[in-house]
């Protein structure tokens, strides 16, 4: 105890080191301690059910290797046939106009098959769950997210009388989930599926949830899939498409893609710990070497080397302690922050906070920061010059210069790992900043985006009355729309490109080449068993008015006109992608394509255009093939998107938009906003990403030049004298400095290329996330070399300069 | 060459002590002519190091006139008195003060690195200097690694190896034993034989007997001839 309240003392006494070493180690333990906030919600946090390890996403598998998702008669195989699964369950996703709470939404709710509920294992908090018999009627019921019945019902207690329209379509509200039952994410509800009208082995419409049986591997469960998905293929041949099964945790299919770039953000926090870490042990490895003479003295005086030793310990003992409680103070803050900053995009980011698992973690880190600097402290102390120095103290200049080589040691190894944390914010960057500035194939400024939802159809049996309707109060809304003060054009799509690429559905067409069109999709699927006239391609309803909205270029033929009407042929404008794929030595317009299984609708259609290519998947993908059809002969679905080309700021238009639209539709549910937002949203996560590592690059350069400062300080006093002497021997300012300066050089020189070897094969592992740029840019090393060289450099000039104007009789004073 | 190759006249040098200043050089009036062999002595705190380092140009804190072969050092620059002191001094010091981090070699080839002299010449005056003290052997040890009498043996010979027209050397013997002394003493000898100036401060009645002449202070005046 007396050892901690001496070190305590000590530390005080040199508040200037104690603070640096305190603030330095902080804002290492603080950010590693934000990022494992993220890190726990979303990687380690186990998933809200019971038993949730037994969890298990199922897909198919294409003989490519891609991911599909389940067709329902294959998913009744798996259900049924299996003998490694408790149960397996199909859910969809339905974006719908949800009305009957506080006022109608677009909503996501959940569509899901017998055996959902059952399969994670959670009752309701109020009432009940669908009854199997529920599965065969329509609209028997729907169960409600905690959220939606708290926000948008008032919370009753009483369910009896609540009912919910679900696309037009009432449903009595029959339970709510608990408020941590969120699956899939985002859902405000959960009604049951109905019978597939039209069963087909390769509509790939579901996705499926599976528990384990106990005692049985994931391992097991993926052998027993994928024998039944092979037993299938060889029963269905042409009429499967699928090769294996793909089963993996859950929890890791909830996760996905974001798994990488939460390694990323961990590796670089990581090496910014080590930056910092590396800091203070120079800092330490300073006062130790100025204090040999007191730890010789005290040697002298009768303490043994161990109590010697001891005293060292406690400092860093207390220090580390210290930076402890200054880390958590930083990551409360800092978590405070993080819900501005992580991405709406990021699962499982409710999960985010200062918890007990995350404290715990920044008393671990805390521990382990103590312990490295115990250890450096008392090896330092046990080998070499502090040993000198405690049995012969006056040679005290042997000792400070040993220490200034580790020192030296210790400030290039903080240059290299800065150089590859700078290296990834490089990369990064670039790949950003390349997104940024990739055309999406239109003019993506001043345009605002009407997202709505109509209620279904009640004709839905007669696809001509039910898109005349649909057509019709599209229309109107787009009308109104489009002849707003400031608006120069209108456009109706089925979905936005880019910002929500996902969206697009994808599907298989056939080129009829001269074949009649299938009567019905018996007949769709036999002709899609000969691979050479199947293509893939985005189904992209659209009018006339989109492509002249976004400024798509026509490169053929024509666009959608007046003319084009549900009687009259349907047309198709395809994409350059598409034009090039599958029509590459032959003149596409007036062929004929059938791509009825995406609509319903099997009149085949007609091309009549080409348009420039459009990158509607994703930014970071390459232009997609497309299909746009008409959407006054094929219906814009029940979620279109109007969009808006202003000649002012768009969003200054936005609260215009939003009062003639409730004007002209007061029943729909609705969502305005720019484009550039919505573009936003979907590069969020990305920016998070960037903002981070930059963040901590910024931090380890400052560290590093820190560091690189604190050795030329102390390499400037420690050759006070032999400046002298060079002075005194003729030395010139401009050599001081050359020596000085050349000494960072040097360091500089030496850690930049152990760096770009350590980041070379480090930033590899990041290649998934990058963009335009190779993951060993020589552009972004070069740059990152250069940055790191001329902070080296500046933070050398300081201490150079004070060398420069160093007196030589002053130095030589004291002979 | 002029016949006078140090002259000083009433020089100066204070430092301030609160309100009070104390002086440490009091008019000193000198005159040293090329070739001779002069030895500077006076009890402690008489001012000798420093009227030494103000003579090596190391200090340019002090009033008065002095001018070094010819050249007025009252009336230059701190750039033209540096390029003055390159072309005419070299300094030999108590302790020594090679650089601990260079081997013997190294040592040597410092004032030439700072005389712009190309490296194969360097190289060349290194060997030949080496030779000349024979300490050939030496020359890849570091100066923790030699006696006292070695180290300062290095200390003359970096002194002179640039070829200076003077070598001002504070106390050369101060650390040394006899045997190493006079073995120092005889190489200053022998180098003022050679047509070098030398200007020594010393303690040592024997060392000043190598000299030709011995001036004596006291309390930063000149008192004695």
């Amino acid at each position: 105890m007396s050892t901690l309240r001496y070190a305590w003392r000590s530390l005080m006494k040199s508040p200037g080191f104690t603070s640096v070493a305190v603030l330095t180690l902080a804002l290492g333990i603080g950010a590693s301690t934000s990022i494992f906030s993220i890190v726990g919600a979303v990687l380690l946090t186990p998933l809200p059910y019971p038993h949730p390890q037994r969890l298990l996403s199922v897909s198919e598998q294409a003989p490519d290797g891609h991911r599909m998702n389940l067709a329902g008669p294959n998913f009744d195989d798996f259900r049924k046939q299996n003998d490694t699964l408790a149960s397996l369950a199909a859910y969809g996703m339905w974006s719908v106009s949800l009305a009957g709470g506080r006022e109608p939404i677009r909503a996501e709710v959940g569509v899901v098959s017998d055996d959902f509920f059952r399969t994670f294992g959670v009752q309701p908090m109020i009432g009940r769950l669908f009854a199997s018999n529920e599965f065969r009627q329509h609209a028997a019921g729907i169960v409600v997210s905690y959220g939606y019945w708290r926000r948008d019902l008032g919370a009753p207690a009483d369910l009896s009388r609540v009912h919910l329209s679900v696309a037009g379509k009432p449903y009595p509200v029959i339970g709510v989930m608990p408020a941590d039952f969120d699956f899939p994410s985002g859902a405000s509800g959960w009604i049951p599926r109905d019978p597939d009208p039209e069963p087909s082995r390769t509509a790939h419409n579901w996705r499926a949830v599976g528990r384990l049986r106990d005692g049985v591997t994931v391992g097991q469960a993926r052998a027993n899939l994928t024998a039944l998905a092979a037993r299938i293929k060889a029963q269905y041949g042409k009429d499967a498409d699928l090769d294996a099964a793909q089963v993996v945790p859950l929890a890791d299919a909830v996760v996905g893609d974001v798994r990488k770039a939460l390694l990323t953000l961990c590796g670089a926090v990581g090496l910014l710990l080590l930056v910092a870490c590396a800091n203070v042990a120079g800092l330490m490895l300073a006062r130790t070497s100025s204090r040999a003479k007191e730890l010789a003295v005290r040697t002298a005086l009768g303490a043994g080397r161990i109590r010697a030793l001891q005293q060292l310990l406690g400092e860093s003992l207390v220090l580390a302690a210290m930076s402890g409680i200054g880390g958590v103070l930083i990551a409360v803050w800092s978590v405070k922050l993080l819900p501005a900053f992580v991405p709406p995009t990021l699962p499982r980011r409710e999960g985010i906070a200062l918890n007990m698992p995350v404290l715990l973690f920044a008393i671990g880190v805390t521990l382990a920061v103590a312990l490295a600097l115990a250890l450096f402290s008392s090896w330092r102390a046990s080998t070499g010059p502090l040993q000198e120095a405690l049995t012969a103290g006056s040679r005290s200049l042997t000792a400070s210069r040993s220490a200034q080589r580790m020192r030296v040691v210790l400030v290039v190894g903080e240059i290299s790992t800065t150089l590859t944390i700078l290296v990834a914010a490089g990369l990064l960057g670039r790949s950003f900043r390349s997104l940024i500035e990739t055309s999406p194939g239109f003019r993506a400024e001043n345009l605002v985006t009407v997202q709505f939802s109509l209620p279904e159809s009640p004709d839905a049996n007669a696809p001509a009355n039910a898109i005349a309707q649909n057509v019709q109060r599209v229309d109107r809304i787009a009308e109104r729309l489009g002849a707003v003060a400031g608006a120069e054009s209108a456009g109706v799509a089925g979905a936005l490109p880019v910002a929500h690429g996902d969206n697009l559905p994808e599907g298989s067409f056939i080129i009829l080449r001269g074949q009649k069109p299938p009567a019905d999709f018996k007949g769709f699927e036999q002709m899609m068993h000969d691979p050479s006239q199947v293509g893939e391609a985005l189904y992209c309803s659209a009018s006339a008015g989109y492509f002249r909205t976004l400024g798509i270029p026509l490169i053929r033929g024509r666009f959608f006109a007046d003319s084009d009407t549900w009687d009259s042929p349907h047309v198709a404008v395809i994409s350059e992608a598409l034009a090039r794929q599958r029509f590459a030595n032959e003149n596409p317009i007036g062929q004929q394509l059938e791509f009825g299984n995406m609509d319903g609708i099997l009149q085949p259609l007609t091309i009549v255009g080409i348009a420039g290519d459009v990158r509607a998947a994703g930014l970071d993908r390459p232009a997609s093939p497309i299909i746009y059809v008409d959407y006054r002969q094929r219906g814009a679905g029940s979620t279109p998107a109007i969009l808006i080309r202003s000649t002012s700021a768009p969003a200054e238009m936005i609260p215009i938009i939003r009062g003639v639209f409730r004007d002209v539709a007061p029943d729909l549910p609705v969502k305005i906003s720019t484009y550039e937002t919505e573009l936003g949203g979907w590069l969020a996560q990305r920016r998070f990403l960037l903002f981070l590592v930059a963040l901590f690059a910024a931090v380890a350069l400052g560290l590093a030049a820190l560091g690189i400062y604190g050795v030329i300080a102390f390499s400037v006093a420690r050759r006070t004298q032999e400046i002298g002497i060079r002075m005194a021997l003729g030395a010139r300012p401009g050599d001081v400095l050359r020596l000085i300066i050349g000494e960072a050089a040097r360091m500089a020189a030496i850690g930049i290329v152990i760096g770009v070897a350590v980041s070379l094969m480090l930033t590899r592992l990041m290649a998934s996330l990058l963009f335009d740029v190779r993951a060993t840019d020589p552009w972004t090393f070069a740059a990152v070399a250069a940055v790191l060289t001329a902070v080296a450099l500046l933070a050398s000039y300081v201490p150079a300069r004070r060398a420069m104007r160093i007196a030589p009789e002053a130095a030589l004073r004291y002979e | 060459m002029p016949d006078s190759l140090i002259t000083t006249k009433a020089i100066e040098k204070s430092i301030a002590n609160g309100a009070m200043r104390t002086w440490i050089l009091r008019a000193v009036d000198l005159d040293i002519r090329s070739g001779e062999f002069v030895s500077i002595m006076g009890p402690s705190g008489a001012g000798k190091s420093t009227l030494l380092h103000i003579l090596g140009l190391h200090d340019a804190d002090w009033r008065g006139e002095y001018t070094l072969c010819g050249e007025p050092v009252h009336a230059l620059n701190h750039a033209k008195r540096a390029e003055l002191q390159r072309r005419h001094t070299g300094f030999v010091f108590q302790n020594y003060h090679l650089i601990d981090d260079l081997t013997v070699a190294e040592n040597l080839e410092v004032p030439l690195t700072y005389r712009n002299v190309k490296k194969g010449q360097r190289e060349a005056l290194v060997a030949d200097t080496l030779d000349r003290f024979g300490i050939v052997g030496k020359k890849d040890l570091f100066p923790s690694q030699l006696s006292g009498g070695q180290q300062q043996l290095v200390g003359v010979a970096r002194a002179i190896i640039a070829n200076p027209t003077v070598i001002l050397a504070d106390e050369p013997t101060g650390n040394l034993h006899s045997d190493q002394a006079r073995e120092i003493m005889e190489l200053f000898r022998t180098l003022n034989r050679g047509g070098t100036t030398i200007v020594q401060v010393t303690h040592s009645e024997v060392n000043a007997k190598y000299g030709d002449r011995v001036i004596q202070m006291r309390d930063g005046w000149l008192v004695h001839e």
